[in-house]
């Protein structure tokens, strides 16, 4: 209760100060570069990093929030008026949108996806509030066996589940892993891997990491794409006809919210299968399942409600024990961390002020996008004639100053050159990139646990595993995580091969 | 798929053995057994190292059986197409030139200069537009920055030498 009785006493600093308009902005942001086909919440909130550097760590939290809230909002506005989801979390928007729009419901399906956005967005803040204390409370008891575990589990599950391939994506994570070790070595403060280069002593910035990773492959991507016309004329505003669906498709609004904040929940699944299995549990609940894909609200609402409720689920993990859920909460808590802010459980002892801070903006953020949705909409149709030379240009300026803001060094730039370098040619080899960024950040995590667990341990590694059940537990999550691939394919290739032979067995 | 699955698998196996290399050879500091429990700070990168020659033993071994056929059939895959990958491997060497540049030219002159040829390289050929937008874009993330964030812009080397800084 502690949590609750902070949160109402800082109810008139978030509401009356900086956070809210940051909140406020950070969904304006977030919504834009959802709509535009291309950039998304990872890449806005990549890019607002640097800026949160100089606000108060509510606050800034507040801005990357707004900007995941709005982002995750915002693609499915691209995938109902243009048949392009904005972002890869509102492709089952399209399913039944875009048909609706086709019929001339674009307005009613862009309501119903912001009515599913909003709805999503409160119930996973609640969940947040509820789950994430309950959690901390129990991972206070975990010492480094079950905290190196459960870094493992997170970093193998996102590797693993979130991709194609799983062997590139343990491979991006272990590279992300290795990047962290440049710097020094924090048991005995050996310089590793710095290349003689004295601006490597403290490690690589993870601002000109994260930017290089994501920003600059996203603009080279562009202009490869010679994409750059803007489109879209479609006039569209919320129909508040629409909100009756409120009250008679409730359960679709509900169970899809419940799915979102679970999948969000577990590291490395996130809002594309959180939003696929909403549609589908809506589809197989429903009396009429023949109506959906072509152009029925319940898979908008479903899918939109999951998405959204995807961004509350994820950061339970993340601020109660440390794990990031996705790729782009693991970019938050880097910005945490920037600001001497290491989430875990301990957070909600040390800085509990923080934590309510950003429980009370969130639930803000999932508040303000109703209404905030209500004045933009019928500007999209204006963002979507944006040209995408322009946007290039100030995505590239936006990385290269943001970048050089944390520091003020050319170096910086050099490394995010690299890394742009490396993340274009990542995108090439189709080698996933968030698992390289979360390796990053949990990287001192897994090594200082590592070797703590090791001097416990001494001689006898398995006893010690033995006499902590949480931690072997959690170790046959990341087997069954590191298994599940191979499984699938194994169950794939199985299926083929049968579905192989009854086309070959004469008839 | 195949072929850049086994590019990535080679590249992991190189990166990973330059890694394993590197810890032998580089941390000139030996750490005592009772610090880090046994593992210094050699230790847990040359695991990794050791980790991404496995895993690129496992892309490399899992796609050579992969590329057989198509290499028998003579049926590659397409590979991308060369004037996109020049349009990317253009701007990127614009976007070098730009970081290059900056502590010379300062950054008007350099912002200026990039904003005006990547504007041009994606494809927008009326100069007035292009002045037009390279000025607005060049005062406002002047303004951005400079007096939002209170970033110090590079001001040029080049300017102060000849005294016009």
């Amino acid at each position: 209760m502690d949590l609750f009785s902070e949160l109402s006493g800082q109810l008139d600093t978030l509401l009356l100060g900086p956070p809210i308009l940051a909140v406020v902005v950070g969904l304006f942001i977030g919504i834009i570069v959802g709509v535009l086909p291309g950039l998304g919440p990872l890449l806005g909130v990549t890019l607002a990093i640097p800026f949160t550097f100089h606000l108060e760590p509510v606050t800034g939290v507040a801005l990357l929030m707004g900007i995941y809230q709005g982002g995750s909002f915002g693609g499915a506005i691209t995938a109902i008026v243009l048949g392009i989801p904005g972002t890869p979390i509102a492709a089952a928007t399209l399913l039944d949108g875009r048909p609706m729009a086709e019929a001339g419901r674009a307005s009613d399906a862009v309501t119903l996806a912001t009515l599913g956005s909003w709805f999503g967005g409160i119930i996973s803040g609640i969940a947040l509030l509820l789950f994430a204390p309950i959690l901390a409370d129990i991972a206070l008891e975990f010492g480094p066996a079950e905290i190196f575990c459960l870094a493992l589990l997170g970093l193998t599950a996102i590797a693993t589940l979130s991709e194609a391939s799983a062997v590139k994506g343990l491979f991006a994570g272990v590279l992300g892993l290795l990047l962290a070790t440049i710097g020094a070595d924090p048991y005995t403060g050996v310089s590793r891997f710095n290349f003689g280069m004295t601006e490597l002593s403290g490690g690589i910035t993870f601002v000109a990491l994260l930017v290089g990773i994501f920003a600059i492959p996203e603009v080279l991507r562009q202009i490869e794409r010679h994409d750059m016309v803007g489109r879209g004329t479609i006039m569209l505003s919320l129909r508040w006809q629409a909100v009756r669906s409120l009250a008679t498709r409730v359960m679709t609004y509900v169970r899809s919210s419940a799915v979102g904040v679970t999948v969000g929940a577990i590291p490395g699944i996130g809002g594309v299968v959180s939003s696929f299995i909403a549609y589908k549990l809506a589809r197989d609940l429903s009396r009429d399942k023949d109506r959906f894909g072509k152009g029925e609200p319940d898979g908008v609402i479903a899918t939109e409600s999951a998405n959204s409720a995807t961004t509350g689920g994820a950061l339970i993990p993340m601020l109660s024990l440390g794990i990031p859920g996705d790729p782009i909460v693991a970019v938050m808590m880097g910005g945490l961390l920037v600001h001497g802010i290491t989430p875990g459980p301990l957070l909600f002892i040390t800085d509990k002020d923080v934590v309510a801070g950003v429980f009370g903006m969130f639930l803000t953020g999932a508040l303000l996008l109703l209404p905030l949705a209500a004045i933009m909409v019928p500007l999209f149709s204006r963002v979507l004639r944006i040209p995408r030379s322009l946007l290039i240009v100030i995505v590239l300026l936006l990385a290269v100053w943001g970048t050089f803001a944390v520091q003020s060094r050319i170096f910086d730039l050099w490394t995010m050159m690299i890394f742009g370098l490396v993340g274009y040619f990542m995108v090439k080899l189709e080698i996933p990139r968030a698992p390289l960024v979360i390796g990053f950040v949990l990287g001192p995590v897994l090594e200082v646990n590592l070797r703590r667990m090791s001097s416990l341990a001494g001689d006898a590694p398995v006893d010690y595993f033995l006499g902590r059940p949480i931690a072997a537990g959690i170790l046959v999550l990341v087997a069954l995580a590191l298994a599940y691939p191979m499984l699938s394919g194994l169950l794939q290739a199985r299926r083929q091969r049968l579905a192989d032979a009854e086309k070959t067995t004469p008839q | 798929m195949a072929r850049r699955d086994l590019i990535a698998g080679l590249v992991a196996i190189i990166f990973g053995a330059w890694i394993v290399y590197d810890t032998f050879t580089s941390f000139t500091v030996q750490v005592s057994s009772h610090i880090g429990g046994g593992i210094d700070a050699g230790g847990y990168p040359r695991l990794l190292g050791l980790l991404s020659i496995g895993i690129g033993v496992l892309l490399v071994l899992a796609n050579l059986r992969a590329l057989a056929p198509a290499t028998r059939a003579g049926t590659g895959e397409p590979s991308e197409g060369t004037e996109s990958f020049r349009a990317a491997a253009v701007a990127f060497g614009v976007f070098v030139a730009y970081v290059a540049l900056l502590p010379h030219l300062g950054y008007f002159v350099a912002t200026a200069a990039v904003v005006s040829v990547l504007l041009w390289l994606t494809g927008e050929r009326r100069p007035t537009v292009i002045a037009v937008w390279t000025v607005a874009i060049v005062a406002t993330f002047f303004i951005a920055f400079r007096y939002g964030a209170t970033i110090l812009l590079p001001s040029g080397s080049l300017w102060r030498s000849l005294g016009v800084a």
